[in-house]
């Protein structure tokens, strides 16, 4: 075949083309852009350069000297780039067939507008052409080949950040427009649809021409092989100018609403109200105020000017020979914004969780923690082996569930922990009514302090709240092996070590018996003691206000479920900077004192009654703890494992002070360790205070610590210790990998069941417990003193369990008691109707109580499904004059701002994003 | 060979002495005296009194209530002469009994049966009314001819109490004829014949328990055959190994019965806490073996003080003097407490304290109608012994006497003419016995 036959036809007989360069402060790239187009194989017809504000730099002189005088012409400066090429194409000296638009800031391959003319001639209906556009200066990596938008009004290339340009999209298609830079439009397009709108100055303009080719029934391609190099001098800001606020989310706003047609026009206005508000609310937590004054600024300029979109909109109709549905194929998928919120908030949380600073920019940048590891393999290896943190965290969940056999209801409960309620609403209730009376008596005390936590954290599990502590205690073990894995990326290179340290770290949160137990309050700080233990590292490193907040919220969090976390915190942290010999930042301060102030009142009691620290999250039952469980980093109790399993840690732990490379970092860990284990010690000699009698208050998280401390000692020398030879380093090696296969294997073969439980054991029989009446339950006679609990319904759920009465409420109500079993009386009974005791449970009946009770008029005898107990019904009326207790009506309000405390903490403690403002350069 | 001590073995020096105070710290300290029961004021003392031909009711305090509420029940008719809380007052018998219910803190209410049972017995009656019924035991009845005793039970609260009843007699226990269940309506009041409970019995005993409601239980005893007279039986408390059993002094027949409601024989030691000779075993008496469930008589040398009986096993126990013409029944006896006991002063009123233990002091005071005092008396009671006084000793024209000895134990002979009665001194409910209330056994 002849290769002259092969040419396009429009080779023979040239089109007229006008090639039309917008510049406006343009100077420092037009030196190159003007050689670029020197260089062009095919020339076009004419050239004309608009100088716009010809005043502000030297850009006149540099396209005069190029171009000749004639082909110059000056715009005032606020000229618009549609109005620049109108007025650059007034100035031509004939008419046009294509118009070729080009920026100062582009250069351009030299067969560009060769490639361009190939396909914008390939067929009678493609009005418009546009070139694949390249990053300059880099010229590698790709910009986009066309470009649409989305039902959110957002700028859709389809392109990976950064993707480099290999060919992959070098293949002509129809698209529903291209950048202004480069494009090629045939004119008689270009006047038949008016131009570029002049209500888009800057962004958004290509769009929405591309747009109304495609409703005109022309066809918008691409030419992959006209290549232009950008530098998109106004997104990089290397071209000054004012920015104006929501500009670019105006124009999206403006561009879609002017194009959509019918329902579409009044769906997309709600959804871009309602769309903007929420943008609105996430600048602010992403504390980007400029953005969310944008948002706002968008929506006031579109919508305050009615009668400017119904005059686009019937400028548009007018042009209009296509139905939407015909092009909608130019569209992206009506999904694609939510994958790329899905990956900001995927980013967002990662930035907070991770050591590493990190900017949540770009979209589909990075991936799960579990895969954010070195590969320590070849690539051609298994998965398994390429990651095996990953894969050892994989077997953790594994085990973790063999483990939770019999739990796998999605709910626990256990004597120690609370159901959880049916609804998270019923925890919000708990926060904002005046009255709570799930715990018994009626009481307007402040809510729980981690009900905030709860709450919020619960909302995704609205209806079953019951698989947020589930989740937590199931998985607690992978869970802390996580967050003990990414703190220990930060304070050693030994990979081996550092995940047997995580494994140990993870087994031991199950070790101390807390997750058997549902001690969530342990639990919880475990996991999340790596997290505060690497934010308090780099606060005190780099200190700033951001780590100040992260150091606060997550101290907060510790805090409000076990608050002997906050004694053990602070403690470890005055213990760091004396052994550091720092003065410590006022960040780190204001850190701390930010939990203490978001904790709330009812955890602030406890500098009144500080046997109340050792108090978590959960009913407050004692164990009998011994020196030895301490020591062994147990908690006491059932599901604790053995303490002498722990004993290789502690012998790693002294070890770890001989080398004196890392005695500094050592003595760091020492010093954490041993704050843990003074208010261990400290927790086991204060009386629990929900009994049994003689018990003492729960330190496993003070034992926890102390063991943990001392791993992290070992771990800090592990480097050192190996040196000293190689039966000694195997020796450790087996020494350290005592605990976690023992403790492990503890965990998997005993199992996390029992007390913990799918469901709560009823403290009163079940019929009384259904009618969800409040009973008083009597335990114990009157010569050893009786017990009493009053239970409303099934008892309290997670988070009434520290609602109580005020205390002159509770010694009242206990000596109405005293009264009625010393000398029952119809004024007892109507005591006790006040009070709001439907009911009173006696579990042994065999008491010298219950045959006191028994003669108190105003009570009726009632079955029990439970052999030995006896149950009355209060026959008694309560009186009129009630005094039930409420709290102020301000209470709501003072929620509300405990409530804006969490937030502004939370906020605070996310790493502050700049707003990458995707705008196109003039 | 010199050892350097350098800071990095601080670190597990610390750590060691945390773990040995953690280890000798005792870990945590219980302190019994916490939990030990409390005393509260009695706030209101409700008390029934059994009508009967020739009976009347004496009311009075330990000192002055609030308010008194005195009712013939079942018909709920007001007494007014028993409705002043300041007075020591009187009353003739209505309905078929009295109730009474007076408030005050620490007022101390009781109330006491005198008089003579005209037609029952036709003997000498003086006896305190009954107090609520928690676990009450009787000893002595009898359902033959000849022996007529009467249990009765009242309610004087607002709703439906409930009783069980159990029986014993000399050859085992008994079954109780029909349902061993009473239940009475508000204010009622129910007199069972022994008769009706067994036939046939010489000796048995009753025990009364309260399952519901409030309940009272007395029985009036009397008789016109080997028994003879007529009395007005208090509750004993619950058996025990320990029993002091009042005790009548003078000429005529004496018996003690006994009830082992146990499973197993209990052999019991019979003493008198004598004025003189402190305690001695009475002669025959140093083992008396009481068959299990059954109620035993044996007979009783003439004696001048109470009765201490020590068993191996739980019993409990009724003294029977049988004179010319009257019987005196003779009921455990318990501690007096702080705020001491009440007893009237009717015609020849015999006052005996004695102590099972060391030896102490008690005091009787005496007062006139209007609670003025008239005159005290300190009496030392030997150890293991006990003491008489008639009330004219301590002052003439006594209404009552309180008698205030901690841990002693009181009782009082009547006699008039040749009528006599025996009654215990019992405490004062002034206070009660409430347990120590605590939280904390589920939540906090």
């Amino acid at each position: 075949m002849d290769e002259e036959e092969q040419l396009p036809a429009w080779r023979s007989s040239p089109p007229r083309v006008v090639a039309v360069l917008v510049s406006r402060r343009g100077e420092r790239w037009l030196p190159q852009t003007l050689a670029s187009l020197a260089q062009l194989e095919h020339l076009p017809a004419e050239w004309v350069a608009v100088d716009v504000a010809p005043q502000e730099d030297a850009s006149g002189t540099l396209l005069r000297e190029a171009l000749g005088d004639a082909h110059v012409v000056e715009a005032p400066a606020g000229t618009g780039f549609g109005d620049a090429v109108r007025l650059g194409l007034e100035h031509a000296s004939g008419p046009a067939e294509w118009i070729w638009l080009l920026h100062d800031d582009a250069i351009v391959d030299p067969g560009a507008l060769t490639a361009l003319l190939d396909e914008a001639t390939s067929a009678e209906d493609i009005a418009v052409v546009g070139p694949k556009i390249r990053e300059w200066p880099s010229l590698q990596r790709l910009l986009e080949v066309g470009r649409t938008v989305t039902g959110t009004g957002r700028l859709e290339t389809g392109l990976e950040p950064g993707e480099p340009d290999a060919g992959q999209h070098d293949w002509p298609r129809d698209v529903l427009a291209v950048n202004t830079a480069g494009m090629l439009v045939r004119n008689d397009a270009w006047e038949r649809l008016g131009g570029l709108d002049p209500a888009l100055p800057l962004f958004f303009d290509d769009v929405d021409f591309g747009w109304r080719v495609a409703r005109a029934g022309l066809r918008t391609r691409t030419a992959p092989p006209a290549v232009i190099f950008h530098a998109e001098a106004s997104a990089r800001r290397t071209r000054r100018r004012r920015v104006v606020a929501g500009e670019q989310r105006r124009a999206a706003v403006y561009t879609v609403l002017a194009n959509e047609t019918g329902f579409r026009f009044w769906w997309q206005s709600v959804r871009f109200v309602l769309g903007s508000l929420l943008r609105m609310i996430a600048d602010l937590v992403f504390k980007d105020t400029r953005g969310a004054r944008g948002e706002a600024a968008a929506l006031r300029s579109v919508f305050a000017a009615p009668r400017r979109m119904r005059g686009a909109r019937r400028d548009r109709a007018a042009t209009a020979t296509v139905a939407r549905r015909d092009i909608r194929h130019l569209f992206p998928s009506a999904w694609l914004p939510y994958q790329h919120g899905w990956d900001v908030m995927v980013e967002s949380v990662q930035a907070m969780v991770r050591p590493e600073a990190v900017q949540t920019l770009g979209r589909r940048a990075s991936s799960l923690d579990v895969l954010d590891e070195e590969i320590v393999v070849e690539d051609a290896d298994r998965w398994y082996r390429r990651y095996p943190w990953a894969t050892t965290l994989l077997v953790l969940v594994l085990l973790a569930l063999i483990a939770a056999r019999g739990l796998w209801t999605g709910s626990v409960a256990s004597p120690v922990l609370p159901a959880s309620p049916d609804s998270v609403a019923d925890w919000w209730r708990d926060l904002m009514a005046r009255t709570v009376d799930g715990a018994g008596l009626p009481a307007s005390s402040w809510p729980a302090p981690y009900l905030p936590v709860i709450a919020l954290v619960g909302l995704p599990f609205a209806f079953a709240p019951g698989l947020l502590p589930w989740t937590i205690l199931v998985l607690a073990v992978p869970l802390a092996a996580m967050t003990a894995h990414r703190f220990g990326r930060l304070i050693t290179d030994h990979r081996v070590a550092r995940m047997i340290w995580a494994v140990s770290y993870g087994v031991l949160v199950a070790g101390t018996g807390a997750v058997a137990q549902g001690r969530l309050g342990t639990v919880v700080a475990l996991v999340l003691a790596p997290l505060l233990a690497n934010v308090v590292t780099h606060t005190l490193v780099t200190p700033s206000w951001t780590r100040a907040a992260q150091v606060g919220l997550w101290l907060a969090v510790v805090s409000v479920f076990a608050p002997a976390g906050f004694l053990i915190a602070i403690v470890a942290i005055a213990g760091l900077l004396i052994v550091a010999r720092l003065r410590p930042p006022r960040e780190l301060v204001a850190g701390v004192v930010a939990a203490a102030l978001v904790a709330g009142p009812s955890w602030w009691a406890r500098f009144l009654h500080p046997s109340l620290w050792w108090w978590e999250a959960g009913v407050p039952r004692g164990v009998d703890t011994t020196a030895l469980d301490i020591l062994g980093g147990l908690g006491g109790g059932p599901g604790a494992t053995l303490p002498w399993l722990s004993f290789g840690v502690l012998v790693l732990g002294v070890l770890a002070l001989v080398p004196r490379a890392t005695r500094y970092e050592v003595s760091v860990s020492w010093v954490v360790a041993l704050s843990g284990l003074v208010i261990a010690a400290i927790g086991m000699l204060v009386p629990a205070v929900a009994g049994p009698p003689g018990s003492s208050a729960w330190s496993g998280l003070g034992s926890a610590i102390w063991i943990a401390g001392l791993g992290t000692a070992a771990l800090l020398a592990a480097g050192e210790t190996a040196r000293a030879g190689r039966r000694v380093a195997l020796g450790l090696t087996v020494l350290a990998l005592v605990f976690p296969l023992g403790a492990g294997a503890w965990w998997v073969a005993r199992g996390i069941e029992g007390p913990l439980a799918s469901t709560a054991e009823p403290t009163v029989p079940a019929y009384l417990a259904d009618q969800d009446i409040t009973t008083l339950m009597v335990s114990g006679d009157i010569e050893d003193g009786v017990t009493i609990d009053v239970v409303h319904g099934r008892g309290p759920h997670l988070g009434q369990e520290t609602a109580r009465a005020a205390p002159e409420r509770r010694d009242d109500f206990a000596a109405v008691v005293a009264r009625l079993v010393a000398e029952p009386s119809s004024a007892s009974v109507q005591d006790l109707a006040d009070a709001g005791v439907q009911a009173i449970y006696l579990p042994d009946a065999s008491t010298d109580a219950a045959v006191r009770i028994s003669a108190a008029p105003g009570l009726a005898p009632a079955g029990s499904d439970r052999p030995g107990s006896r149950v009355w019904t209060v026959e008694v009326e309560p009186s009129d004059d009630i005094d039930t207790p409420e709290a102020s009506a301000a209470r709501p309000v003072l929620v509300g701002v405990w409530l804006l405390g969490w937030g502004a903490l939370a906020i605070g403690a996310i790493p502050g994003r700049g707003r990458a403002e995707q705008e196109e350069e003039l | 060979m010199k050892i350097q001590i350098t800071p990095r073995f601080l670190a597990p020096v610390v750590a060691a002495a945390v773990i040995v105070v953690a280890a000798v710290v005792p870990s945590v300290s219980r302190d019994a005296d916490e939990r030990s029961p409390e005393t509260l004021d009695v706030d209101a003392t409700t008390y029934t009194c059994p009508s009967g031909d020739g009976l009347s009711v004496l009311a009075g305090q330990v000192s002055p209530g609030d308010s008194v509420s005195a009712r013939a029940l079942p018909d709920d008719a007001e007494i007014a002469d028993l409705e002043d809380p300041a007075d020591w007052r009187a009353a003739g018998s209505a309905g078929e009994a009295v109730a009474v219910t007076q408030t005050g803190s620490g007022s101390g209410a009781a109330g006491f049966v005198t008089g003579n049972a005209d037609g029952s017995g036709d003997g000498l009656v003086v006896a305190p009314c009954a107090t609520r019924a928690d676990d009450d035991w009787f000893t002595g009845l009898g359902a033959v001819d000849g022996h007529d005793s009467q249990l009765v039970i009242v309610n004087p609260g607002d709703g439906p109490a409930v009783v069980r009843l159990s029986a014993w007699g000399e050859s085992g226990a008994l079954a109780i004829a029909g349902d061993d269940t009473i239940t009475l309506d508000a204010g009622e009041v129910r007199r069972v014949a022994a008769s009706d409970l067994a036939a046939a019995e010489t000796t048995m005993a009753v025990r009364v328990q309260r399952l519901r409601g409030e309940a009272t239980a007395q029985v009036l005893d009397a008789g016109s055959s080997d028994v003879r007279g007529s009395e007005l039986m208090t509750a004993s408390a619950a058996p025990a190994r320990e029993v002091v059993v009042a005790s009548a002094d003078g000429e005529g027949a004496r018996a003690l019965l006994m009830t082992n409601p146990g499973e197993e024989t209990a052999n019991v030691r019979v003493s008198a806490l004598g004025a003189d000779n402190g305690t001695y075993v009475l002669e025959g008496l140093d083992d008396v073996p009481v068959e299990p469930g059954t109620v035993a008589r044996v007979d009783l040398p003439a004696v001048d003080a109470p009765l201490l009986l020590s068993a191996d096993q739980p019993v409990t126990a009724t003294s029977r003097w049988q004179g010319e013409n009257d019987l005196a029944l003779g009921t455990s006896l318990t501690a007096l407490e702080d705020r001491g006991a009440l007893l009237p002063v009717v015609a020849d009123t015999r006052l005996t304290v004695a102590s099972t233990g060391r030896a102490g002091q008690a005091t009787v005071e005496a007062f006139d109608t209007d609670m003025n005092s008239l005159g005290e008396q300190t009496l030392d009671i030997p150890e293991g012994g006990s003491l008489a006084i008639g009330a004219g000793e301590v002052a003439d024209g006594a209404a009552y006497l309180l008698v205030t000895g901690p841990g002693m134990y009181a009782q009082a002979r009547y006699a008039e003419g040749d009528g006599i009665a025996l009654a215990p001194v019992l405490a004062a409910p002034t206070a009660v016995l409430a347990p120590h209330v605590s939280w904390g056994g589920r939540w906090h």
